[in-house]
């Protein structure tokens, strides 16, 4: 069984590598390029599911597969499955390229859930980041460079950080970095290089202050990079911040403060930011700001439950931030691109409403859920202060939300000048209607199979060797 | 007996349509009950135990520990009548047969036939339900919806402004001082834990942890919520006001309907009021005292017929208040009766007095007495029911204080006065009317003033009557033996001269008065009734200025404010979120350069420390 | 003797007759997850122009009329005087963090779902006139009603959560899809104070939870920990924070004028009949029921906010120019009530609150509604124009005058009782406040009087737009409510066979509310002054 646990990895790399050559190959033959990219995911995830369940370690322990890695590559999986049924391609300047860079980017996520040690960390993140980096150049070149240098810095400070911790602790592998932690003070020495570490993180996250580069980009790229920059790539910095955290556990100190900061900052802020603009895409990037800053949150208290929950949260996350943009193709134009959409497109529109509930943390999706637990894990921690503040973000997310349910299923669709200027309806493919369903039945499923989720979450939380 | 009005009410109010059919409705509601309550009488002269029957209407318990009285709360419909109630049954259902009967032709003009006569049964429905109440909820509720009904009735005339004003007052005042009443019920039973008068009175001093002060604030709570509706002065505004707006049936009812159950309720409540202490019931006798003088003294003060009349009958409701409560203060309970029937007696009088006046005030076109005469001339009829009714007034309180009060006391005294004044009151608004030229007026020509139509002319006489009955059966001691089932001594006849004498004053100085200078009489009436408006209007302009006004000021800047207040803060978030949009697109060199030296001068300030 | 007289005298436990016979472990998830469904099954219906729309009406009714239906096997299957919930059902959902899905009711709990039932047939009738995307309204509408089941029904703090903020996004995307020429400030409002009041609801939630040692959110647990004074106390505010902001209280009533005045008439039946009574439900559940120091703390607070609010309403609807609007203040005067009741905590008026939970609910809905429907056949809002409509309209003005005798609680109608044991319980506890409310309920009376006489009663404006009375439909969906205050005024114990205490099929709203309250009250039941002496 050992052996089919890293199938999903091998796969996808496959799928990417068959992908970028295929770029090269007659349109025409790339129509089933798609579904069958969908499918070979779908396999991946099921196997994921099927063989993840084993523990097992490679490369003399430099990967290893537990729950936490089960958690992870399955969310990302998902999300990679699910951004790529649901995208408009018809839209998509090079399909096959985009295809392969989202699959590159789950599998730097993979490698990341599975890294026991910085290099495996850092080279998973900047796998992801490169993929995103290709994918927003393809149809914007000038925000491509500027992802670039703003990446550049965030994988610098990771590498100062990373390097600065290694100085401190003596080690690169998060278990002996763990045990070196256990034994030693929460000093400024190491305190400053966490500060950079979980900076170029935040970066690499988008999480404000920091969202300078990534949020531009997002709303810049074709639908499917700004999935993956906002949602896969900040997912895989989320998930090297929580195993950095967990390494760190020991020494609170050094960490927990400035992730409160940050997630208060993130919270607060994405709300409003939400609730200020009135481009869907913006709003749904602000959404997920916020979100992250709960899941920053969540790994601010430091313990079990709220990595555990911060955990759950970002498999909600990764799904609804990497599939949303795609599911709402062209209507980074505008609030009218959206309008009528629930006339014209049902199921599209119903999974672009999923999205931004499950993103804004309304009730009964499971960005609420997992919400709810990060806030019973921030009560429980007695950060009430810090769930105040991300109690208003949340309602003022909430309120973002409606008004732009309010133009999926409200607003009168277009007239045809408009459409024109750029609010192309999406073209209704098998596919694409298939995906959305999806993608709907996976947001609401979240929250009606929360326990086993959870539960896995949680276990994944107990894998990062957390008591 | 007591559903029947109910029953009449639902078929006038969902079937019939027409006025004519609505009356017809109406009356038969009341004659039934008339009928069906002179039944229950006939049987109450067989027996001496009172009629009773109990439906329990809520029963919920809402504890299992604590006070037994307070582990469940009930409310039962319970019906008890003795002779006191159906005497005063039959009084109130003498009252409201006759105004139908009057309203039907004097009425014609009134708007909203139907809903009159459907508002005159409930009133007859709820009064006849408060009047056997002995649950007090139950006894509230139907205390309540009388009030609603008699507002409705006063407010009848609801095109005319003036009307409506003035029953804004009918509405507002009475509704505060039942809700004094509902006060006094409510820290009863907080007290108590029991709403059923019979057993709460066995109770009253039994029952451990009720303090003075609430037995006090019970009373005084019963006593003013049972004086508002009794209309004592001052409380009498309600019906002084609406005297000339509303219609003269809905007046006359107001005035004869509520002074019975209102005196029957509250020489029931009497052992409650008692219970309290001997000083809070001096200070009632004194205050019923000085509302028996002041309301018939403030009569003098102006020349409108109709407000005299009521203020007439008011002065005799706080002359059976007073002999009411002062025999409870000096133990001497069994005349407390006398005081009942002095106002049962005086009832009828007053709605007779009401609607005769205000049928000479629609045939003189006027309210004013000092351009009112020749009545016994030219409306002889009427004028000579208004006299019987008046000297029915003021003969009912001279009977009964001659039974229950020595001419020699100090409260004799001051009733005397009351009696004096009462008389002076009662008699003054006939001889005004009979008496003297009636003068020709713009767009009045005298000549045409004649005589009511003669389908309404006995109605007054026959009110007249009753209360004559009553005054002089009060001079009995079997009668009020009959009302109370106790034994009482008759009156002594000295005292029944001298009261006689002192009401018989009050009609010679009248006489003496108008006989002498009429004209004069009234203008200096009309001198005083001024300063008196004036003083009233002050006190109205005050409540406008100072109450009123204010409060309305300060609703509208609340109401405007919270909305505004909220709007502010919804731009606020929307404010916050644009800053927070323009973070996001601030210029990524600079931040990054900035960021770049930040790292280089932790590095510089860390390197030390870290390869040390 | 007397006392013993009495002893006897008051009410001992009966079981009603055929009670317990028939359970089901789904009898609340049904009410909950049916509406749920069916709303999105809608969804799948083709209906190409609108051409199946009044299906999706009759699927709306029929799935109403089901619920009422299952509501009333229930009802008549409660065990009355039965400590406890009823009809629980429990499963774990995040189990880590000690989440259940927990439904249950008590009395008060059926006593809501009843009302819940009744004001849902009432807002799909009150809908029947809607025309611009139907599927969309009613797929909204049944959410919201779902919601509002769920929050009554829940008995995990996450599950009310959950509900309680559920219920925001379909109300606020009704009063923005279908709502009057205000309807953004309307909805805006809604969104922004009831998202308030959910924020609220949270932090209460897990400033016990954490309290209480982070093992629970199941209410039987939270809500029973014993937590110190001060975090008493925090809940308590956040929980009243919470119920103002949804029934509304003042000052925390900002959107009530605004979304009853523009929301449509289906949405303001639901949000005025049951959505917004459950804020008081969740004082006395979470509040009452559970924190009796903080309880007794808050409750002169709790009970100034009530009289202020029963004032405050009635004074601004004297001075409206606008009916809606009016109405829309009159129907804050019900909530005032039921909170002052729950706040003067003593038995009696906690039972008194919780048959005013129903009667103010009923009271609130018919008085905004039948205003709504009075002004739309009439063709305008304005109090200068609306006069004399009486004679023009019989079937609205007996309505609304039956509106108005039960917001002021006059017998015979369900709120008489309501509010008797309202008053009768408060005077020892909260005597100044109780005055100030039966004074609230005078300038009430003042207010519905003036407005009546204007509306109904005044000389005919002949300046005004043609009217016309209430059509079947209206008059079906108002006489329903009215239909039910009478019912319960007239029968509170439920009609009973000739002769007999034996109920004949309605075992009566006043027994069924009453299971359980002597829990609820147990920590304020006054001392046996005999005991103490």
């Amino acid at each position: 069984m050992k052996n089919y646990v890293l199938i999903p990895e091998a796969l996808v790399v496959a799928v990417a590598l068959v992908l970028v050559l295929l770029g090269r190959a007659p349109r025409r033959s790339r129509r089933w390029a798609p579904l069958a990219a969908t499918v070979l995911v779908a396999v991946a995830l099921a196997v994921e599911l099927w063989a993840g369940s084993t523990l097992a370690s490679y490369l003399g322990g430099a990967l290893v597969q537990d729950r936490f890695a089960l958690f992870a590559k399955t969310a990302v999986l998902l999300a990679a499955g699910l951004a790529i049924a649901v995208t408009d391609w018809s839209d998509e300047g090079a399909p096959a390229i985009g295809m392969a860079m989202i699959l590159l980017a789950a599998f730097g996520a993979m490698i990341i859930a599975s890294a026991t040690d910085f290099v495996g960390l850092w080279a998973g993140l900047e796998l992801a980041a490169a993929a995103g980096v290709v994918l927003v150049s393809v149809r914007r070149t000038d925000l491509g460079l500027r992802l670039l240098v703003a990446g550049g810095v965030a994988s610098a400070l990771v590498l100062i950080g990373l390097a600065f911790v290694y100085a401190t602790t003596g080690a690169a592998d998060l278990l002996t970095v763990r045990r070196a932690a256990a034994a030693a003070n929460p000093t400024l020495p190491l305190a400053i290089p966490v500060l950079l570490l979980l900076g170029g993180l935040a970066m690499r996250a988008g999480l404000p202050p920091l969202q300078f580069a990534r949020l531009p980009v997002g709303l810049g790229a074709s639908p499917l990079g700004a999935g993956l920059v906002i949602g896969l790539v900040a997912a895989a910095a989320l998930t090297v911040a929580f195993k950095i955290s967990a390494s760190l556990l020991p020494l609170p100190a050094v960490f927990s403060p400035y992730l409160m900061v940050v997630a208060a900052v993130a919270m607060v802020g994405g709300g409003a930011a939400a609730l200020a603009t009135r481009s869907p895409r913006a709003r749904l990037a602000y959404l997920a700001a916020g979100q992250v800053g709960w899941i920053a949150a969540g790994l601010a208290t430091h313990y079990r439950t709220g990595l555990g929950a911060s955990l759950f949260l970002l498999g909600a996350f990764a799904v609804a931030a990497t599939a949303g943009p795609s599911a709402m193709a062209g209507a980074d134009v505008g609030e009218f691109a959206l309008a009528g959409m629930g006339l014209l497109r049902p199921a599209r529109a119903a999974g672009i409403a999923l999205v931004f509930l499950s993103l804004a943390g309304a009730p009964p999706l499971g960005g609420f859920f997992g919400e709810f637990a990060v806030a019973s894990a921030l009560a429980t921690s007695g950060a009430l202060w810090l769930l105040a503040l991300g109690l208003l973000g949340a309602v003022m997310s909430m309120a973002a939300a409606v008004g732009t349910l309010r133009a999926i299923y409200l607003q009168s669709p277009p007239d045809e000048s408009r459409r024109a200027a750029g609010a192309r309806l999406p073209v209704l493919t098998r596919l694409s209607t298939g995906g959305a369903v999806a993608l709907c039945a996976v947001l609401a499923g979240y929250a009606v199979f929360a326990n086993p989720i959870f539960s896995l979450a949680d276990q994944g939380a107990e894998a990062l060797g957390l008591r | 007996m007591v559903l029947v009005p109910l029953v009449a009410f639902v078929l006038a109010a969902t079937s019939v349509r027409t006025r004519r059919s609505a009356a017809n409705m109406a009356m038969l509601g009341a004659v039934t009950t008339f009928a069906l309550t002179l039944l229950v009488a006939w049987g109450l002269t067989r027996r001496s135990t009172p009629f009773q029957t109990l439906y329990p209407y809520l029963n919920v318990p809402v504890a299992f520990t604590g006070p037994v009285n307070f582990q469940g709360f009930g409310i039962d419909i319970i019906l008890r009548v003795d002779r006191l109630t159906s005497v005063a049954l039959l009084v109130v259902e003498i009252c409201v047969i006759a105004g139908i009967a009057w309203h039907r032709v004097m009425g014609r003009s009134e708007p909203g036939g139907a809903r009159f006569y459907a508002l005159v049964s409930v009133l007859l429905f709820a009064a006849v339900a408060t009047l056997v109440s002995y649950d007090l909820a139950e006894l509230f509720a139907f205390w309540g919806l009388a009030g609603a009904a008699t507002y409705l009735l006063l407010a009848h005339r609801w095109g005319s402004m003036e009307s409506s004003r003035s029953a804004r007052i009918a509405l507002v005042l009475p509704f505060a001082f039942d809700l004094s009443l509902l006060s006094g019920i409510a820290v009863l039973y907080s007290h108590y834990g029991v709403n059923n008068l019979s057993n709460l009175l066995p109770i009253l001093h039994s029952t451990l942890g009720v303090g003075a002060k609430s037995m006090v604030a019970a009373a005084i709570l019963l006593f003013v919520g049972v004086s508002g509706r009794l209309a004592l002065w001052p409380l009498s505004l309600w019906l002084t006001r609406t005297a000339t707006t509303a219609p003269p049936v809905a007046s006359a009812l107001a005035q004869s309907v509520w002074s019975v159950v209102a005196i029957v309720i509250l020489y029931r409540f009497m052992p409650i009021i008692a219970a309290s202490n001997a000083t809070t019931l001096r200070g009632l006798v004194y205050a019923s005292a000085v509302a028996a003088v002041a309301a018939p003294l403030l009569t003098l003060f102006g020349n409108e017929p109709r407000r005299v009349i009521v203020l007439a009958g008011s002065g005799v409701a706080a002359i059976g208040v007073a002999l009411l409560v002062h025999a409870y203060q000096t133990s001497s309970t069994t005349y407390a009766v006398v005081g009942v029937a002095c106002v049962l007696a005086a009832a009828p009088a007053r709605a007779a007095a009401t609607l005769a006046v205000s049928a000479i005030a629609a045939a003189m076109r006027t309210d004013d007495m000092a351009e009112m005469g020749n009545g016994w001339r030219r409306m002889r009829v009427t004028t000579t029911a208004l006299f019987l009714s008046g000297l029915v007034i003021a003969l009912s309180s001279a009977s009964t204080v001659a039974l229950a009060v020595g001419s020699r006391s100090r409260f004799g005294l001051v009733l005397g006065e009351a009696v004096l004044l009462v008389s002076i009151a009662a008699l003054r608004v006939p001889f005004a009317i009979a008496i003297g030229p009636l003068r020709r007026r713009r767009a009045f020509e005298p000549d045409r003033v004649r005589e009511d139509p003669n389908a309404t002319l006995s109605w007054p006489y026959w009110l007249a009557a009753a209360g004559a009955a009553l005054t002089v059966a009060s001079l009995f001691p079997g009668w009020i033996g009959f009302l109370d089932g106790q034994q009482h001594r008759a009156a002594p006849a000295t005292g029944l001269v001298v009261w006689a004498a002192v009401a018989v004053i009050g009609v010679v100085v009248v006489v003496i008065a108008f006989g002498a200078d009429k004209d004069g009489a009234h203008r200096a009436s009309a001198l005083v009734g001024r300063g008196l408006d004036r003083l009233l209007d002050g006190g109205a302009a005050a409540y406008s200025r100072f109450l009123s006004e204010p409060v309305g000021v300060i609703t509208v800047v609340v109401s405007d404010w919270i909305p505004q207040g909220d709007g502010d803060l919804a731009r606020a978030a929307a404010a916050s979120g644009r800053l927070a949009l323009a973070a996001a697109r601030a210029p990524a060199a600079p931040l990054l350069v900035a960021l770049a030296a930040v790292l280089a001068i932790a590095v510089a300030i860390l390197s030390p420390g870290l390869f040390r | 003797m007397i006392l013993a007289g009495i002893a006897l005298a008051s009410p001992t436990p009966v079981a009603v007759p055929g009670a317990g016979i028939f359970t089901s472990p789904l009898i609340l998830s049904l009410t909950i997850w049916v509406p749920v469904a069916v709303a999105i099954g809608m969804n799948f219906i083709p209906n190409p122009r609108g051409r199946y729309d009044t299906l999706m009406k009759q699927i709306a009714f029929f799935t109403n009329l089901g619920i009422v239906f299952v509501l009333f096997i229930a009802y008549n299957q409660f065990q009355t005087f039965l400590p406890g919930m009823q009809f629980e059902e429990k499963l774990p959902w995040l189990a880590s963090i000690g989440v259940n899905y927990h439904l249950g009711v008590d009395g008060p709990g059926m006593t809501m779902e009843v009302l819940s039932g009744i004001i849902g047939i009432s807002s799909v009738l009150a809908s029947w006139g809607v025309r611009e995307r139907v599927r969309s309204y009613f797929t909204l509408l049944l959410l919201l009603q779902a919601s509002v089941n769920g929050a009554i029904a829940a008995h995990d703090m996450f599950v009310l959560v959950l509900f309680w903020g559920a219920a925001v996004i379909p109300a606020a995307l009704l009063v923005f899809g279908w709502g009057g020429p205000r309807r953004e400030a309307a909805a805006w409002r809604l969104v922004g104070y009831w998202g308030l009041g959910t924020a609220a609801l949270l932090v209460a939630a897990m400033t016990a939870y954490a309290a209480s040692g982070g093992n629970s959110f199941d209410m039987d647990v939270l809500l029973k920990a014993t937590l110190t004074p001060r975090v008493q106390l925090a809940v308590g505010v956040a929980l009243v924070i919470a119920a103002a902001t949804r029934l509304p209280l003042f000052p925390l009533h900002g959107w009530a004028s605004h979304v009853y005045s523009d929301a449509p008439l289906g949405v303001s039946v639901v949000i005025a009949g049951s959505a917004s009574r459950l804020g008081a439900y969740l004082l006395l559940r979470a509040l009452v029921a559970s924190d009796p120091d903080a309880a007794r703390l808050m409750a002169p607070f709790i009970a100034i906010l009530a009289a202020l609010s029963i004032g405050y309403a009635a004074l601004v609807a004297l001075r409206s120019v606008d009916l809606r609007s009016a109405a829309a203040h009159l129907a804050m005067v019900p909530g005032g009530i039921t909170v002052f009741g729950l706040a003067a905590l003593t038995p009696l008026s906690i039972a008194g609150g919780v048959l005013s939970l129903f009667t103010g609910g009923l009271a609130a809905a018919l008085i905004v509604a039948t205003a709504w429907t009075l002004t739309d056949r009439a063709q305008t809002r304005s109090l200068q124009l609306l006069s004399g409509l009486a004679p023009r309209m019989p079937i609205l003005t007996w309505i609304f005058v039956i509106a108005t005798l039960a917001l002021l609680g006059v017998p015979l109608m369900a709120s008489f009782p309501a509010e008797t044991m309202i008053l009768f319980g408060s005077f020892k506890t909260q005597p100044v406040w109780a005055f100030a409310v039966a004074a609230g309920l005078v300038l009430t009376a003042a207010a519905v009087a003036v407005i009546t006489h204007r509306v109904l009663f005044g000389e005919p404006n002949r300046d005004a737009p043609p009217v016309s009375d209430a059509s079947l439909g209206e008059s079906w969906y108002l006489g329903v409510m009215a239909g039910a205050l009478l019912w319960v005024g007239l029968f509170p114990g439920g009609p009973k066979l000739p002769g007999t205490q034996q109920p004949i099929f309605d075992p009566g709203l006043i027994n069924i509310m009453s299971a359980g309250i002597s829990d609820i009250a147990a920590p304020y039941v006054p001392p046996n002054p005999a005991a103490t002496q």
